[in-house]
């Protein structure tokens, strides 16, 4: 038990200190997560909004391939994307592997499906009535979607941070494409799974501080837009 | 409701006009015309096709067959450029929608799409929401507001936009009497001053009657005659044994019912007879009055007299020619009991 105690007293020192190997890896970790998931947003809630709206032939199939999708293993997406650009694979060319543009790729592909689905969700639950206002007041297409998906704004935001819950807390995809290389592709879940099998219990449990930290400030923070009306 | 007469006809043509959903048949109007400035009622049960009519009117929908024809643009050619002309028309729907935002975003939304200025969209917000009777309501959220007062909240963000079509679906349904006069009133102020094309959908038919120029009876779908004319609020009283309605503060009709308090009333114009002389029989109601208005039609003539209030009367061209009728003068009007309907 004592040894527990231990790792939390060091933990706390390091954050309070602002250990230097804590911060880069801290950084690294939000650096490639706010990425990869500002770069799935861009992608997922435009492509959520237009599933939603749109009528095609296999849309019910194609809701639940997406919904599958957000539980893909991230080891199996990190395998997948290292066949690629691996030395042997087709962009092997490139140099892309153990660098952090990898565990952005990685994190882009775990984090899309989960805001794809959860964007659709949320257009969806929009009442109709929302568009067809827009249009008698005005609104050319554009406008109308904008309208929909500013009155979905929290579960968008829900969906966003969803996905970026997804790819900052993920281990699999970031041990295999980053190569959890000190200093560069260090982050915190790597570290901690290398930390824990040192036995260095201090270090490992910081990051997990700061991980948990940083998911409920997430929280706070789609939890104050949502009490402030925004 | 003649001063349509006056009016530039085919602001709006709607030729040959069918809606359907799924399949089911909803809306089927051979031929429409609505002119520029008018002010007309559609009235009729639920289902009869009134929202309808007026959801195709807002161009909102397409219909299945037929032709709409708004200022002189056939509206669903493809050539068109649908958003301009729908910012020209602006519907209030029933139950009204709201954005989930304050009072000011909802009525600024319209006018910001207009690319109206900040300073612009602040003063056209506030005079919308003072005509509407919620001055100073700007900054509250929208879905907190009574259904009430979302009505009227949807009301002044029509308004400021300054259409020139305004479709009001039942503007009145769900604001408490003291407002809906006052819907009235801007309604009539919308009518006269800023001669706004309106068209607005209600099941009262006082209503309609006060408001409109016109009035347009919609049932399952079709538009019929309308079952009801010369249409008054009264109240009723007993005096010296018989039941008398007042329509106003003098004039009393005799009346065939044992009903007492406030009631709408409808004098079918078919039922009134017209005489220089005032009948023998007692029990009939007659009342003197000036001939206002003469409108001769292909086999009858409508002649609106004035007795305290206006009642139109149909009267065949033999009878008009018997009675050398000029307006101005003076003849009584004779109707029957029965010829009193509570409606």
């Amino acid at each position: 038990m004592n040894y527990i105690l231990e790792a939390f007293t060091k933990a706390f020192r390091l954050i309070i200190h602002l250990d230097r190997e804590l911060a880069v890896i801290v950084w690294t970790s939000l650096r490639v997560s706010l990425i990869s998931t500002a770069l799935a947003s861009i992608v997922g809630v435009p492509l959520g909004f237009t599933l939603a709206v749109s009528r095609f032939r296999g849309k019910h199939q194609m809701e639940i391939a997406l919904n599958t999708s957000m539980a893909i293993p991230t080891v199996v997406v990190g395998l997948t994307i290292y066949s690629f650009i691996s030395r042997r694979g087709p962009l092997g060319a490139y140099g892309l592997l153990f660098t952090p543009t990898a565990m952005i790729i990685g994190q882009f592909i775990l984090a899309t499906p989960i805001i794809v689905a959860l964007s659709l969700a949320a257009t969806k639950a929009i009442d109709a009535r929302v568009g067809e206002t827009a249009r008698t007041l005005g609104a050319n297409a554009l406008q109308r979607a904008s309208a929909i998906l500013s009155e979905a704004r929290y579960s968008i935001v829900v969906a966003i941070a969803a996905g970026f819950g997804r790819v900052i807390a993920e281990v699999g995809a970031a041990m295999i494409l980053g190569g959890n290389i000190h200093g560069y592709t260090r982050t915190m879940t790597t570290a901690i799974a290398l930390e824990t099998g040192k036995g260095e219990f201090s270090l490992a449990m910081a990051l997990g501080i700061i991980l948990l930290l940083i998911a409920l400030s997430v929280n706070a923070v789609v939890q104050s837009f949502r009490l402030r009306g925004i | 409701m003649n001063e349509s007469a006056a009016m530039p006809p085919e602001f709006y043509k709607l030729t040959s006009i069918k809606k359907s959903y799924n399949g089911d048949f909803a809306l089927d109007i051979p031929s429409l015309h609505f002119a520029r400035g008018e002010t007309c009622a559609l009235v009729g049960p639920n289902g009869s096709g009134k929202t309808t009519l007026l959801r195709l009117l807002a161009f909102v929908e397409r219909p299945t067959s037929g032709e709409i024809v708004f200022d002189s643009i056939p509206v669903w050619n493809g050539a068109m450029n649908q958003t301009a002309l729908m910012r020209r028309v602006t519907m209030v729907a029933h139950p009204p929608f709201l954005f989930n935002r304050t009072v000011a975003y909802n009525i600024g939304y319209g006018l910001k799409l207009r690319r109206k200025s900040r300073n612009d969209v602040k003063t056209k917000t506030s005079e919308a929401l003072e005509t509407v009777g919620l001055a100073g309501f700007e900054k509250r959220s929208a879905r907190t507001l009574s259904s009430g007062q979302q009505q009227r909240v949807a009301l002044a963000r029509a308004l400021a936009l300054e259409p020139e079509v305004l479709l009001l679906d039942e503007p009145t349904a769900s604001i408490d009497k003291k407002y809906a006069r006052d819907v009235e009133s801007l309604i009539r102020h919308l009518r006269v001053e800023a001669k706004t094309t309106i068209i607005f959908s209600t099941h009262n038919y006082r209503q309609a009657s006060a408001l409109a120029h016109r009035i347009i009876f919609l049932s399952n779908g079709r538009i019929e005659p309308l079952p009801y004319e010369n249409i008054f609020k009264g109240i009723f009283e007993k005096c010296d044994g018989r039941t008398k309605v007042f329509v106003n503060e003098t004039l009393g009709f005799n009346v065939i019912s044992e009903a007492t308090g406030p009631a709408h009333i409808s004098i079918d114009s078919r039922d009134i007879m017209l005489s220089r002389r005032p009948p023998e029989n007692g029990t009939l109601n007659c009342h003197a009055g000036k001939v206002v208005r003469m409108t001769l039609h292909e086999s009858y003539a409508r002649v609106t007299v004035d007795i305290g209030v206006r009642l139109s009367i149909v009267v065949s061209e033999q009878v008009l020619t018997e009675l050398q009728l000029k307006l101005g003068e003076e003849i009584f009007c004779v109707f029957d009991c029965g010829a009193v309907r509570i409606i």
